[in-house]
């Protein structure tokens, strides 16, 4: 990010003759990175949950919401309508009562959504949107910081969502929330190993934690095949692994054991409402898109097109288009992206809810096998490819 | 059995949880007082009657055609079936015979009513399982049943359509060829989208096999009827046992399961509903012309005499005993509804099983508290 | 078996019940209250009866004759045959052997005809009310009840 930022304000202000010194920089960086994080969050969530009001009213035969929005581009199509909808809804969130039951306890029960919240903008820190080579010496990859332990921090981060979820279960003083809560925390702990054996086979292959450097690994391609270079391809199994887990993580259902709306009531989130609880569901939502993008960065070749690199500047004519091979990268990673994400919502309104012990059992007797042995077949393919094709990386 | 095995090195502080009667899948108010350990439900005790309206209190000062709208609501799923016997219940005090026309109209209001209560009860069964999408092809589905009787009635939940001496009006024009192209579009449905839906998943199957088995002596001590004791391998269904109205003349059969668990309570509904189908397609071509209805004066005096007619509801064997003392109004008139025995099954049933099983086989018995309190 | 035979069947095996036909419900028995419980468990057991099938038990309240009688009917699937036998109690501190031990069901059906009549079940596991709440006052399905919310049509 940095690197582009520092082109970016260059190219900009140079025309002015301004040039600014390195710290100006780099907070401008971390405030446009800021800003443009929270927006990003905030309208994709918005959007994902009308999305996903249409798609559940597809599947079941119906139209979802029609009638927030104006009524000309309704009648064209439903995809159109309704699409103010959820606008609507987290306006009338946010001026609603904020309500504190008595008997709960204050400090958590404040802390968990502003955690769940923090927890789930955190995340996209590492995510590769895209790389450029624009006026660069080597191809940057646009991450808001490409970390160079970016995988460990995706995995790491979204915990924290389960000690906000264990705080507002413990501190509403509900049984329906505690068992929320406990159901929670089992979830999330024998989920998150078979998904890190999952992602360990990537890891191998690519030979870095950084989310660019697995993304441009996939590039290079497998055996000198690009098409091949994808990671879905070696690690099939653990693609699959993680792609299940994923859906536990974000507490998606089949998966929804602390919330289980039938069972539970809500769960964890029973005794929230107004701005609070919609902190919890755009949480949810955001996870939902980070767990999707993580599977497309990691799984899918994330921004690359197989045997296609857009270059830096597009001439059209007497157009000259700079960063294209920016804008072409973020347009092909959200759509693999979204693609992983109406999946999940496919799974989510086809299934029905999966029982708690059943859960723990395929988990830990299924899932962590396979991707035990999802990382001896990746070991085995990486080495092949370190011998015969001469490296990765 | 789905038990989850306590392991005795690890000591846990059981807890009381009230579950109802607010929640979302106790199928209106009932109160499941359940005894926790962790996910593991020890001891379970249902607490009813939040919904007791005293119907039977009620019917006392009523006049016996007045009573014909409480009946309905004993049981407001399947408001038709529970008025039935109510009715069934007065005219054999009365030794009234039903012009044919009314018999089959009663047969197939009560067949479509039990289409729309299996409708809704599989609808339930699978949102409390947590599927949204079945549940919402059976109410689409239902609601088609529900424009059916509104445009016979005009209302769509409380018909009061069944009259002392036969039904309230005819038919309109065009009814049954409504009816039967409702049953064209909507039986292929039950195999191509409700069974096609949970049939075959895995999770389905795993949160409902071998769950919440109910022996058939326990059931029959118990007094389980309907669906839920022919889930037990019980051949019962009052339709065929002391065959009332029309029913003789036409022909269905009883669909059983031996299993005795949710998945079976849940096949059995469906087969029912093919059974309903069936039922009402006959109807269609077998019902005569002529009269609806006997009328019956307006002060209406009953025989002194004690009678209990049941009938096959949508629930099971709902029975109405009745105790008339030969004034206009009766004596005593008692309900035996199926959901106060299927209610009273809980505590044997929700015994070492899991929290999430609860929610299954609840629904898995098709209870309505209205019919369970009266 | 018929009514008839019932009553023959049970005055054979269980003198003291005292079994008569009932004189106003055709289907129906009357039998002594003191044998209700081991008229209940004959009625279960005998191969010729096989009662299994619990249905119901309620109750009927006469003020002017100080009675309550106790209505129970059973099936049995196995044989296809119905009976509801009664027995009438004193109006005053109505006393009946409980029958749950018998048939589950009637758990639930004896706590309602108590919370509605104030018939006491003995031996009962577990005998509250059911419908109406704990420390409801009165027996509402009585004849004589009467609640200032209870409002009573003009004649």
């Amino acid at each position: 990010m940095e690197p582009i930022c520092n082109r970016l304000l260059t190219d900009i202000l140079s025309p002015w003759g301004i040039t600014l010194p390195t710290w100006a920089i780099v907070s401008i960086a971390l405030l446009v990175a800021l800003i443009a994080i929270y927006a990003a969050v905030s309208v994709n969530a918005l959007f994902l949950i009308w999305l996903e009001r249409k798609i559940s009213g597809r599947i079941q035969r119906r139209q979802g919401p029609m009638l927030c929005g104006p009524k000309c581009m309704a009648q064209k199509s439903m995809w159109l309508g309704g699409w103010i909808a959820t606008v609507c809804d987290a306006v009338k969130l946010i001026f609603k009562e904020d309500i504190i039951p008595s008997k709960v306890d204050k400090f958590g029960f404040i802390l968990a959504p502003i955690v769940v919240m923090l927890a789930a903008i955190a995340v996209y820190v590492p995510i590769p949107w895209s790389a450029t080579a624009y006026h660069q010496t080597e191809r940057v990859t646009f991450a808001f910081a490409d970390l160079n332990v970016g995988l460990l921090y995706i995995v790491a981060v979204p915990s924290l969502t389960v000690f906000s979820i264990l705080t507002a279960g413990w501190s509403s003083n509900n049984k329906y929330s505690l068992l929320g809560g406990f159901r929670s925390v089992v979830q999330m702990l024998s989920y998150e190993i078979p998904m890190m054996f999952a992602l360990m086979g990537p890891i191998i292959l690519a030979g870095s934690l950084s989310l660019g450097d697995i993304v441009k690994a996939q590039i290079q391609g497998l055996f000198g095949i690009p098409f091949l270079g994808w990671f879905i391809v070696p690690s099939f199994i653990g693609a699959i692994v993680y792609f299940i887990c994923s859906i536990a993580e974000s507490n998606r259902p089949p998966f929804d054991m602390p919330e289980s709306e039938q069972e539970l009531g809500t769960g964890f989130n029973t005794e929230y409402s107004g701005m609070r609880f919609a902190m919890f569901y755009l949480a949810e939502f955001s996870n939902a898109f980070v767990v999707s993008s993580i599977f497309t960065a990691v799984f899918l070749g994330g921004w690359s097109i197989p045997g296609f690199i857009p270059p830096a500047e597009l001439h059209l004519g007497s157009l000259v288009i700079p960063y294209f091979d920016l804008l072409v990268g973020i347009v092909v990673f959200s759509v693999k992206a979204y693609a992983v994400l109406l999946i999940l919502m496919w799974i989510r309104w086809t299934f029905v809810r999966v029982r708690p012990d059943h859960l723990m059992n395929f988990g830990w007797k299924f899932l962590l096998p396979l991707s035990i042995a999802n990382v001896i077949i990746c070991t085995v393919i990486a080495a092949v490819q370190q011998i015969y094709f001469g490296g990765l990386s | 059995m789905s038990t989850f095995p306590p392991n005795p090195d690890l000591t846990t502080e059981e807890f009381e949880l009230k579950m109802g009667p607010q929640h979302p899948s106790t199928h209106g108010v009932l109160q499941l007082s359940l005894t926790l350990d962790g996910e593991r439900v020890v001891a379970c005790q249902p607490n009813v009657g939040f919904l007791h309206r005293s119907i039977e209190k009620i019917l006392e000062h009523r006049t016996y055609a007045q009573g014909v709208p409480l009946a309905d609501r004993v049981d407001y799923c399947s408001a038709m079936t529970s008025s039935l016997a109510y009715v069934m219940a007065v005219e054999k005090l009365l030794d009234l015979t039903l012009p044919p026309r009314a018999e089959y109209l009663r047969v197939i209001m009560s067949e479509l009513n039990r289409i729309a209560s299996h409708l809704l009860a599989y609808g339930t069964f699978t949102l409390d399982l947590g599927g949204t999408t079945p549940f919402l092809f059976a109410f689409r589905d239902r609601e088609k049943v529900l424009d059916l009787f509104e445009e016979t009635c005009g209302a769509r939940l409380l018909y009061n359509y069944m009259r002392i001496g036969g039904v309230a009006c005819d038919i309109k024009p065009g009814f049954l060829e409504r009816m039967i192209a409702f049953l064209d579009y909507w039986e292929p449905l039950l195999a191509s989208e409700y069974e096609a839906i949970v049939d075959e998943n895995p999770i389905f199957y795993n949160r409902t096999k071998g769950v919440g088995i109910l022996a058939q002596a326990d059931a029959l001590r118990y007094g389980v009827c309907g669906p839920n004791l022919r889930a037990c391998g019980l051949n019962c269904d009052v339709r065929k046992n002391e065959p009332y109205s029309v029913y003789p003349e036409l022909e269905f059969d009883i669909p059983t399961r031996s299993e005795g668990d949710t998945f079976a309570r849940y096949r059995v509904r469906m087969e029912e509903l093919r059974q309903s189908a069936r039922i009402l397609r006959q109807c269609a071509e077998k019902i005569p012309p002529g009269e609806v209805l006997v009328r019956q004066p307006q002060e209406l005096k009953v025989p002194e005499g004690e009678t209990y007619v049941h009938i096959e509801s949508s629930r099971g064997d709902l029975g109405c005993y009745l105790v008339a003392d030969g004034t206009e109004k009766p004596y005593r008139c008692k309900f035996r509804t199926p959901s106060f025995s299927h209610c009273s099954v809980f505590p044997h049933l929700f015994k070492d099983c899991l929290f999430s099983d609860i929610v299954a086989m609840c629904a898995s018995f098709d209870i309505v508290l209205p019919e369970t309190d009266r | 078996m018929n009514r008839d035979e019932f009553v023959q069947a049970i005055a054979k095996a269980l003198p003291k019940a005292q079994v008569t036909p009932d004189p106003h419900n055709p289907e129906a028995i009357t039998i002594e209250p003191s044998a209700i419980h081991e008229t209940a468990q004959w009625l279960r057991d005998d191969p010729a009866a096989q009662l299994t099938y619990f249905e119901f038990i309620t109750a009927q309240d006469y003020p002017q004759r100080e009675e309550i009688v106790l209505v129970y009917s059973l099936y049995s699937y196995t044989l296809g045959h119905r009976l509801i036998f009664k027995a009438t109690l004193p109006r005053q501190a109505p006393h009946a052997a409980t029958v749950s031990d018998i048939w589950e069901g009637a758990n639930w059906s004896e706590r309602e005809v108590y919370d509605l009549y104030g018939v006491i079940f003995d031996h009962h596991p577990d005998l509250r009310r059911i419908m109406m709440f704990e420390g409801w006052e009165g027996y509402p399905l009585r004849k004589d009840y009467a609640h200032p919310n209870l409002l009573h049509r003009p004649e």
